[in-house]
């Protein structure tokens, strides 16, 4: 039992490996583009807060880059995670190799995107922070934690996903949609301090915004989260993976539409 | 240790003329020798999808207890932009085989030690062929499926051909194939994929009989479908 489940963490780690070298395919565009998208988020929100002023400065204690690179690269870490309904709805060509699963395949694809912005986050936060004086950040363990809960989050919800993906391939336009929507409510640019607590109970939901609301407080030791919440995140994210994959083991038999 | 399918049921999908399998049953053992035989579109491509495990049986199981190869000598998982090493080491990595003696027999078996570091896709596809079966065939399987017996150039059809006969004389080894000739010269047992229902054979010159009926009835349909134009293929020109 231990070394079928060694041999699986080697397949794997040999697929990540697989999909890392074949993003490097299209370096140019391809590769770039993971590090220069959420370059563009920061920057945008950034300027956007120079013309629009006090209405998005972030609460105070927080440095205004700081403040962004916490918001946009862990929930670029979940998105990619969601990324594994394309992975599992469409047949890859490795899965005429007998010893890989379509489950490998999803999972290889998104920790290979894990890798790369979990590296980028630090390649932007370091020097980012030490410009803004923010560094260091006040704990790294939960600061993690959160990262790696909100990729499983999205990861569970791209198995989740597969499932109607493969029986109705045009809803890929839907998720599209639900996405940006979700991106927007997830605090990518705001605090829920920010916002009237009126609203806070039906933003409150969403298990992303706490993900969010994890890494800011994890950072600053000024800020201190009202509402974020690990068990929360916790709970979701197992509900979540358990879901996903009993419906991944039950589509593996429907055919594609 | 073996391969065994259990009440398989499978067809294809988004194609013109859909293809059925039903009811599959079949055990194929690890020293077994054994074809899947089959005119062109008849499923065999089917089955070797279901076999290997890229595609779910519609019902049924397919129950593998014995290691089995990818159907060599395809291999679409290559990246070509990288070279034969690289490519190599991946395979390597998936079947936790010692990558070095690896690769050093791969590169000797495909004859491809000055080509070694260079891309896969600024070489030829003959090297590239004798690469992709090569990486098969330097591991360790219990089953080795195979789907096409010509490797690399005409020079190198007779080198690939005794090492497929070698793999056969030490393991299992499963063909799919529509040539009758492959069949006589690798297998002991074919199972006929015969649109009424697949026929199981131990002899295999009967199998081989069976397939040529099978082509001659789909012949004398096509003849019905479509007789011969009597103006020479002349058209009207409307």
């Amino acid at each position: 039992m231990l070394k079928a489940i060694g041999s699986q963490i080697n397949v794997l780690k040999a697929l990540t490996i697989h999909n890392l070298q074949g993003q490097m395919k299209t370096y140019r565009y391809g590769f770039a583009w993971v590090i220069l998208e959420p370059l563009f988020y920061i920057a945008g929100f950034r300027m956007m807060r120079q013309f629009l002023g006090g209405s998005l400065a972030p609460p105070s204690g927080m440095t205004p880059l700081m403040f962004y690179v916490l918001g946009v690269i862990p929930l670029f870490l979940a998105f990619d995670g969601l990324k594994a309904f394309g992975t599992l709805a469409k047949p890859s060509k490795l899965a005429a190799l007998p010893r890989v699963t379509p489950l490998d395949l999803a999972l290889a694809d998104t920790t290979a995107s894990f890798v790369i912005y979990f590296m980028l986050f630090w390649l932007i936060a370091i020097p980012v922070s030490l410009y803004e004086h923010a560094w260091p950040p006040d704990n790294v363990m939960a600061l993690m934690l959160a990262m790696i809960l909100g990729w499983v989050l999205g990861l569970s919800a791209g198995f989740i996903l597969s499932g109607l993906v493969r029986v109705f391939p045009p809803s890929k336009q839907f998720i599209g949609y639900s996405v940006f929507g979700l991106r927007i409510s997830s605090g990518l640019f705001f605090s829920i301090t920010m916002l009237p607590t009126t609203i806070w109970p039906y933003l409150t939901w969403n298990p992303l915004l706490h993900v969010t609301e994890l890494t800011r407080d994890a950072w600053y030791e000024s800020y201190v989260s009202p509402i974020a919440s690990f068990s929360f995140v916790i709970k979701c994210a197992v509900v979540m993976m358990l879901l996903g994959l009993s419906i991944e083991r039950f589509m593996r038999r429907v055919p594609a539409a | 240790m073996s391969i065994e399918l259990r009440n398989v049921t499978v067809r294809t999908r988004n194609t013109l003329s859909p293809i059925t399998l039903s009811n599959l049953n079949l055990q194929i053992g690890a020293r077994d020798r054994f074809a899947f035989l089959g005119p062109p579109k008849s499923g065999v491509e089917l089955v070797v999808s279901v076999i290997c495990g890229a595609m779910a049986p519609d019902e049924g199981r397919v129950i593998r207890t014995s290691s089995l190869s990818w159907p060599l000598p395809s291999a679409p998982f290559l990246h070509k932009h990288l070279t034969f090493v690289a490519n190599a080491r991946f395979v390597a990595r998936i079947y936790e085989a010692d990558e070095r003696p690896f690769i050093n027999r791969v590169l000797e078996m495909a004859d491809l030690q000055e080509m070694a570091e260079e891309r896969v896709d600024h070489c030829p596809s003959s090297a590239v062929s004798r690469f992709t079966f090569a990486l098969g065939a330097c591991l360790p399987f219990d089953i080795y499926l195979v789907i096409k017996t010509k490797v690399g150039d005409k020079s190198d059809h007779e080198k690939f051909a005794g090492v497929l006969t070698d793999l056969g004389k030490r393991s299992g080894l499963i063909l799919a194939t529509s040539s009758t000739k492959d069949v006589a010269e690798y297998c002991d047992s074919a199972l006929v994929l015969d649109p009424v229902g697949p026929v199981y054979y131990d002899d295999i010159e009967a199998a081989t009989e069976h397939l040529q009926r099978i082509i001659k009835r789909r012949e004398e349909t096509d003849e019905m479908e479509f007789p011969e134009d009597e103006s020479g293929g002349q058209f009207d020109d409307f």
